[in-house]
């Protein structure tokens, strides 16, 4: 199960988060519309019928007052002289007023939401505005005629007012105190439903947090060994573990993609080296701060190196030093030495270095475009010595090894040529050995061979260093300052 | 300033009411008698005659100045009353007095209690038409109670 989810394809998995994360969203959301349906429902409920029943009290309260009101206007007129016209006028205002207000309390009492509580109060209330009533009339008659009588009277209507007015609150507040149950019940739902939506997203982060955590460390784990891996082989550690190269996924692909890479780098890498180390001549390649790139046994062993001491990274520093201690440099001094190979490589050169070992190196110095640069070393002095040979052959004598007839011309033409003007000369010695050829003849051309060369040996050794002893044709000639 | 009008509307009112209520203030004597009176003929003529006479304003014996008679039952509603013929039948058992006294249900307290009594109220004067400090005599006659008020 572990590994089917490790190796789904990462396109997969991102689909699944997604997925995960679109359910928690719906789920969040959905409950968030559903809660806020349930509130405009409520509120409805609140503003359609349990507002409206307590203004309908409001409103009657506001009646029933008005007609206590007419009532008292009555016996102020009743009081004060107005006349019977008018009076009855009033009086009929009022008794009409009280028939209204009747059938008000009557519609009221046939409300479908009228609680319990509330059909009580109506009955307290329904027989003490009978009694309002009754005072009511009884005032109004006894006002047509007896006006002090009226104001006398008025006292006991304010009584049976006060009863009503008194019924009237307690209904307004029964109305009062359902209305603030719903909204209570109502608020109380919502925050129920807020604490819920709260809880609802914090789990859904979490949700999603986890899923976002565990996708992206399956997703990122891996990517992160297979970059560590490429880093690895791409800096030279071919031999790096690269990890599971049997995975299904795109980790898998990415893997065996390296695994091929490393394979054909090796394949190559071998190529190089068995290109390198079979060249004749030693290769060393220098970064821009003059660290070994690549450099082959040749080189190493040219210079006494043990392939280690030449090994990618070593400075030159190292390098050099590691020759002076072999005694491998040339030049006035080690120091001088140093100083000259540290030096930058701007521009291609070609140097031949005279080691004190003896031996003479030809070192070409190419400057590379990122500031290093490549080194050939060639040992020619082998090369040097034939063609020293090929040249004391060709300008001395081969059988007694002093110098050939072109070669004394030409260094005659030099010292004369050196001493014209000068006033001062040179001496030619030119010696002919007379019959030789009776020696030849009687010892055979070994015998006259062993006689040139001991003359010439005699020759030279009784002149000085710098003089010549050159053999002319057949005979030997001596020539001397 | 307040004090110092009323003091003067106080002695002018004094100065000329004075002559004229010697002869009209009536006594305790004569609305306890009045009561007797009623308490007579009730007993002789029974309940109805005694309220036609009692509601009838040229009856002399039950009508004297500031002086009237009323009777009332032991509900509160007004049977006779000499000077309001408006209150006859008329429950007012609950009316009370511009100092919100109950006096009906004061009036029947005595008839139901001690029997006679005197009650203070305030209530309109048939010689002035003005509501004025009264005071009435009652008695209980029979189920119903019997009173006369008079000025003070």
């Amino acid at each position: 199960m572990r590994r089917f989810f490790q190796e789904m394809p990462i396109r997969v998995k991102a689909f699944a988060a997604s997925v995960v994360l679109l359910i928690c969203l719906i789920a969040v959301g959905g409950y968030a519309y559903q809660a806020a349906r349930k509130s405009a429902e409520d509120f409805n409920e609140l503003s359609k019928r349990s507002l409206p029943k307590q203004e309908t009290i409001s409103n009657l309260n506001d009646e029933v007052i008005a007609t206590h009101v007419q009532v008292f206007r009555f016996v102020t007129w009743a009081s004060n002289g107005v006349n019977a016209r008018l009076l009855k006028s009033i009086s009929g205002d009022v008794l009409a007023d009280l028939v209204v207000v009747s059938g008000r309390f009557e519609s009221f009492n046939a409300r479908p939401d009228v609680s319990p509580a509330e059909r009580s109060t109506m009955a307290d209330l329904s027989a003490r505005w009978g009694k309002y009533v009754d005072a009511v009339k009884d005032t109004l008659d006894v006002g047509r005629t007896d006006a002090p009588m009226a104001t006398m009277m008025l006292g006991a209507t304010d009584d049976d007012f006060q009863k009503v007015a008194s019924d009237l609150g307690k209904l307004a507040e029964l109305a009062g105190m359902q209305t603030r149950a719903a909204a209570q019940e109502f608020v109380i739902t919502a925050e129920t439903n807020r604490e819920l939506l709260a809880l609802g997203a914090i789990v859904a982060t979490l949700i999603s947090f986890f899923v976002a955590l565990v996708v992206g460390r399956s997703i990122v784990k891996p990517i992160q060994s297979v970059t560590r891996a490429m880093t690895e082989v791409s800096s030279g550690n071919v031999d790096v573990d690269l990890g599971d190269q049997t995975r299904s996924d795109e980790i898998g692909q990415m893997v065996r993609a390296i695994a091929a890479f490393r394979q054909n780098l090796r394949a190559q890498t071998l190529r190089l080296d068995t290109a390198l180390n079979n060249m004749s001549q030693g290769l060393g390649m220098f970064d821009a701060e003059q660290r070994v790139v690549v450099c082959n046994d040749r080189f190493a062993r040219m210079y006494g190196l043990s392939p280690e001491q030449a090994t990618p990274g070593t400075t030159l520093r190292q390098i050099v030093e590691r020759r002076i201690a072999n005694g491998f440099y040339c030049g006035e001094s080690p120091a001088e030495y140093m100083k000259q190979q540290l030096a930058p490589v701007n521009s291609g050169s070609n140097i031949i270095e005279e080691l004190s070992d003896g031996r003479a190196i030809f070192v070409s110095c190419q400057p590379m475009a990122d500031g290093g640069w490549v080194t050939t070393h060639e040992d020619i002095s082998e090369r040097r010595r034939i063609e020293k040979q090929i040249a004391h052959m060709a300008s001395h004598d081969a059988l007694t090894g002093v110098a050939n007839r072109s070669h004394l011309i030409e260094g005659l033409n030099k010292a004369l040529a050196k001493l014209s003007g000068q006033g001062r000369g040179l001496a030619v010695h030119f010696i002919d050995l007379d019959r030789f050829k009776d020696v030849n003849d009687s010892f055979g051309h070994d015998g006259g061979d062993a006689v040139l060369k001991t003359f010439a040996e005699r020759l030279r050794a009784m002149t000085r260093a710098n003089d010549e002893v050159a053999r002319l044709g057949g005979r030997v000639r001596r020539s001397a300052d | 300033m307040r004090n110092a009008a009323s003091f003067i509307v106080f002695v002018v009112s004094l100065i000329s009411a004075v002559p004229v209520l010697a002869s009209q203030i009536s006594t305790e004597e004569q609305v306890a008698a009045m009561v007797h009176r009623v308490q007579e003929r009730f007993k002789k003529d029974g309940l109805a005659a005694t309220v036609e006479v009692v509601n009838d304003k040229t009856t002399p014996e039950f009508h004297d100045r500031d002086l009237y008679a009323f009777i009332y039952n032991m509900q509160g509603i007004c049977l006779a009353n000499g000077a309001r013929p408006a209150l006859v039948g008329k429950n007012l058992i609950s009316l009370k007095d511009q100092d919100g006294k109950y006096l009906i249900q004061e009036m029947r307290a005595i008839a139901a209690g001690p029997g006679s009594g005197w009650v203070s109220y305030k209530w309109p004067s048939p010689v002035t038409i003005k509501i004025e400090d009264r005071s009435a005599y009652i008695e209980k006659m029979g189920d119903y109670f019997v009173g006369v008020g008079m000025d003070r």
